[in-house]
């Protein structure tokens, strides 16, 4: 079973601090995104979070069944976030 | 090993005690939870006048709960021994400190299942004659004594999931992800350190979390561990029958 | 009394840790899936209040600090990367490489605890408490449920590090090692959601 490597995990860390780092931006500038800054938002926070499930936790390398589970775990997060959040701001007006 | 003592009286009473496990809960659901009032818990922001007509209303049926509720809660004890005996055969390198901090601790979650019930039954025999405030805090009493005394529940359910987790059968008394869920359930208790400061929400004693997340992960737990436990007899009855053939 | 201690030896089986694909996977992960799942029925109890009180939890978000969220998810994900670097050291039984690495994870990691108390003293000195309003109370109680395990993360660290330095790291405790990271990574993951929860989805 191969494993992460730490060049691997360096790399996956380099990506999350941008992603980290960039969705923020984004956020103080919504002026670039509009109304989808939020979405943006959300699915860089899924990218982030399935990058620590699939490298740092090493699902990638473990049996189908768990990945699936987890990476549920995050779709349906991030779908019920935004899902309301969107619900939300169209009830507003 | 006592080799004087065969199989039929060692595990004579074993299963009998680990069948109270699903005897208490049923009883306790029916008992505590139904009758009692208990499923959901009356909100904490009724007013006191709210939870005083309940009472005025509804002593009989909150007298016999929680006489049965007092009756059936000692039947964790017996449950809990089922379990103690399991663990003891877990691992024969480990020692008994984990298997009696879960006798300990499940055979004293017995007291506030029963001493919450009695405040409830306190505020159901006079009713009539308390005041509003008086009954609100009885029913209070019982909630804040049931909910917040959790880490004598806990540390029965950590140490099963410790002591499951040191088996070295190929294939496990208790399932690793059984172990896990006990460690898991025991701990999250902890939210229920909020509980005191709200009388609304998600975090009341009657939110969606505190009161049925909660509950329901402590009696999905009695069900897992009592599962485990009756198939836990038949194989240790096996391994203690090849050890006596070799003695 | 039959005592089980005193039983001749268990004829006991190996355990066959290779047997099926399933028995590889810690199970470590039942717990965190669990809690996970626990944290996402907060993720929504919070989008429910929120969606019934839309202006003040966008007033309410506005006044957390975005830099120190910032920081906080910075600071995990480095202490994420670092216990990475312990676990990989541990699997080829470098022992001093693992305790140096677990215990960089565990400093990083305080960082975390430090810009916590910094928040939470400031938001206090400002007279919000978790019962000023809805928001701030999920602020309080998901950050806070978050710094529990963040600090029963931190125990384990702890513990893990003073372990390696008594025993193999890739004998037994190698396991126990897998176990407190993937643990510390259930921390860092659950923050990654919960720093654009707060602090970031009442922007205009």
């Amino acid at each position: 079973m191969n494993h992460t490597t730490p060049a691997q995990a360096l790399c996956v860390w380099f990506l999350l601090v941008v992603a980290t780092l960039g969705g923020t931006w984004l956020a103080e500038h919504h002026g670039l995104a509009g109304r989808w800054t939020v979405a943006v938002i959300l699915l860089l926070a899924a990218f982030k979070v399935r990058l620590v499930m699939i490298h740092f936790m090493e699902l990638g390398k473990a049996p189908w069944r768990w990945r699936a589970t987890f990476q549920t775990w995050i779709v349906v997060v991030c779908s019920l976030i935004g899902g309301m959040y969107f619900v939300a701001l169209s009830g507003q007006g | 090993m006592n080799t004087n003592m065969s199989n039929a009286a060692y595990f004579k009473y074993w299963r009998a005690c680990a069948a109270m496990g699903p005897v208490f809960l049923t009883a306790f659901i029916v008992c505590w939870g139904v009758l009692g009032y208990n499923i959901p818990p009356i909100p904490a922001d009724f007013t006191a006048e709210q939870m005083a007509e309940h009472f005025r209303t509804n002593y009989n049926e909150v007298r016999a709960g929680m006489a049965g509720a007092m009756l059936f809660g000692v039947l964790y004890l017996p449950w809990t021994l089922a379990i103690t005996k399991v663990m003891e055969w877990i691992n024969p390198n480990e020692n008994n400190m984990v298997s009696t901090l879960q006798m300990w601790g499940g055979g004293l979650t017995v007291v506030p299942l029963v001493t919450s019930s009695v405040f409830w039954l306190t505020a159901a025999y006079r009713p009539d004659v308390l005041d509003a405030v008086t009954l609100q805090m009885l029913y209070d009493q019982g909630w804040l004594l049931i909910d917040m005394f959790y880490a004598i529940t806990t540390i029965p359910m950590v140490a099963i999931g410790i002591a499951g987790l040191t088996d070295q059968r190929k294939q496990p008394l208790f399932p690793r992800w059984a172990c896990w869920y006990s460690i898991w359930a025991g701990l999250s208790f902890l939210f229920e350190l909020l509980m005191p400061f709200f009388k609304s929400g998600l975090f009341a004693r009657q939110g969606w979390l505190n009161f049925w997340v909660e509950f329901i992960v402590w009696f999905a737990y009695i069900v897992i561990v009592t599962y485990y436990v009756f198939k836990a007899i038949p194989r240790l009855e096996q391994e203690r029958s090849a050890l006596l053939a070799k003695a | 009394m039959a005592d089980p201690s005193s039983l001749p030896a268990l004829a006991t089986e190996p355990t066959d840790v290779t047997e099926t694909p399933e028995a590889r996977v810690p199970g470590v992960l039942v717990f965190i899936l669990a809690d996970m799942i626990v944290f996402a029925m907060l993720f929504t109890g919070f989008m429910v209040e929120r969606s019934g009180q839309l202006a003040l939890f966008d007033q309410s978000s506005a006044t957390l600090d975005v830099w120190l969220g910032i920081l906080n998810t910075l600071i995990l994900i480095t202490s994420g990367l670092f216990v990475v670097f312990a676990v990989n050291a541990a699997r080829q039984g470098r022992t001093r490489a693992t305790r140096g690495w677990l215990l960089a994870t565990f400093v990083v990691g305080a960082g975390f605890g430090v810009t916590k108390m910094v928040e939470y003293s400031a938001k206090i000195e400002h007279g919000i408490t978790m019962h000023t309003n809805d928001f701030y109370m999920f602020y309080y109680a998901l950050t806070g449920a978050h710094f529990l395990h963040f600090l029963g993360g931190m125990l384990a660290l702890a513990v893990l590090w003073f372990m390696a330095g008594r025993q193999k790291v890739d004998g037994p405790l190698f396991g126990l090692i897998e176990s407190g990271a993937l643990y510390w990574h259930m921390v860092d993951l659950l923050w990654i959601v919960i720093f654009p929860l707060l602090y970031l989805l009442g922007t205009r």
